[in-house]
């Protein structure tokens, strides 16, 4: 695996409960009033109109304009998966699954670059970021750029054990200075966050974390 | 017959080559006949298929077709007067 990991916080109960809204919409048929619902409430979310510059709250708009018209008329397969896309990321991710990649560390996300290499090399970590396979992938978005993979609430709970001695260790070796020093100053900020994420995700049986790579 | 070009239309474009994004303008002009039969009830969408069309025969920055180009971006202003120009926010 090479570039970055991003890990946010998912609600996986909401997941589950728009999931049949999802699976319509990649029907391209009509929309029943269930499905409408969904949208409506995305397209009422704060965090609808920041994805793409306005482009997924644009094509919630026209959707929900025509509930008359089966989507395969007049939306295309790209057009269909950033909704689906948008849905997932605005209904059932913390804060709308913003990140930054400026920023590796923030309220609801952490990207893992400076700390990568160290955490690869921990069986714990392989096991739980790397060895999901399939099984771990969330079933929506399935196409497209982005896939995102879901760890198990006991992962969570591993991921927390396993960051704890690392946080307890000394930031870092006095005599590192210079590069070195940045690097492991940012890769603790990144376990830190992520030690943070996990706690979050353990403290409602509702979520969980996700992941997806970053090319 | 819509979405079969939709889907044929997409993989031509994921070709990234300047005769498949031709084929995928020629599929769209077919695309646009279909739905402006369909769509005959719904203006503004069909305003966002024509300017779809004028983006199919748009290829890195070049105008696969600028007659056809500007045919279509006549079109979009005469429906715009009308007031079917269907801006999607």
């Amino acid at each position: 695996m090479s570039g970055e990991i991003l890990i946010q916080v998912i609600d996986i109960a909401r997941f589950q409960t728009v999931r049949p809204a999802l699976s319509e919409l990649e029907a391209v048929r009509t929309l029943g009033s269930e499905t409408r619902a969904v949208l409506l409430a995305a397209a009422a979310s704060p965090f609808a109109l920041g994805i793409r510059y306005g482009h997924f709250a644009g094509l919630l708009s026209r959707i929900l304009r025509h509930p008359e018209l089966e989507l395969r008329v007049f939306l295309t397969l790209r057009d269909v998966d950033e909704v689906i896309h948008g849905l997932v990321r605005v209904l059932c991710f913390e804060n709308g699954a913003k990140y930054s990649l400026v920023e590796p560390v923030g309220s609801n996300w952490v990207v893992l670059e400076s700390s990568l290499l160290m955490f690869m090399h921990l069986n714990w970590f392989r096991q739980i970021f790397l060895e999901g396979g399939s099984e771990s992938a969330l079933a929506y978005p399935r196409r497209g750029e982005v896939r995102y993979y879901v760890l198990r609430r006991e992962d969570v709970a591993r991921l927390a054990a396993g960051l704890r001695p690392l946080l307890e260790e000394p930031a870092l070796a006095p005599e590192a200075e210079g590069l070195a020093r940045l690097r492991a100053e940012v890769a603790r900020l990144e376990a830190e966050g992520l030690a943070r994420l996990a706690a979050r995700a353990l403290s409602a049986e509702n979520l969980t974390l996700a992941h997806t790579c970053l090319l | 017959m819509i979405w079969p070009l939709s889907l044929w239309i997409e993989a031509l474009r994921w070709m990234h080559h300047a005769d498949s994004a031709l084929e995928a303008a020629r599929l769209g002009e077919r695309r646009l006949a279909l739905r402006r039969v369909a769509l005959a009830g719904a203006p503004d969408e069909l305003a966002c298929s024509v300017r779809e069309l004028m983006d199919l025969y748009t290829f890195e920055n070049d105008s696969l077709d600028p007659r056809r180009a500007d045919e279509l971006r006549c079109e979009l202003a005469a429906r715009a007067d009308t007031g079917g120009a269907g801006q999607e926010v």
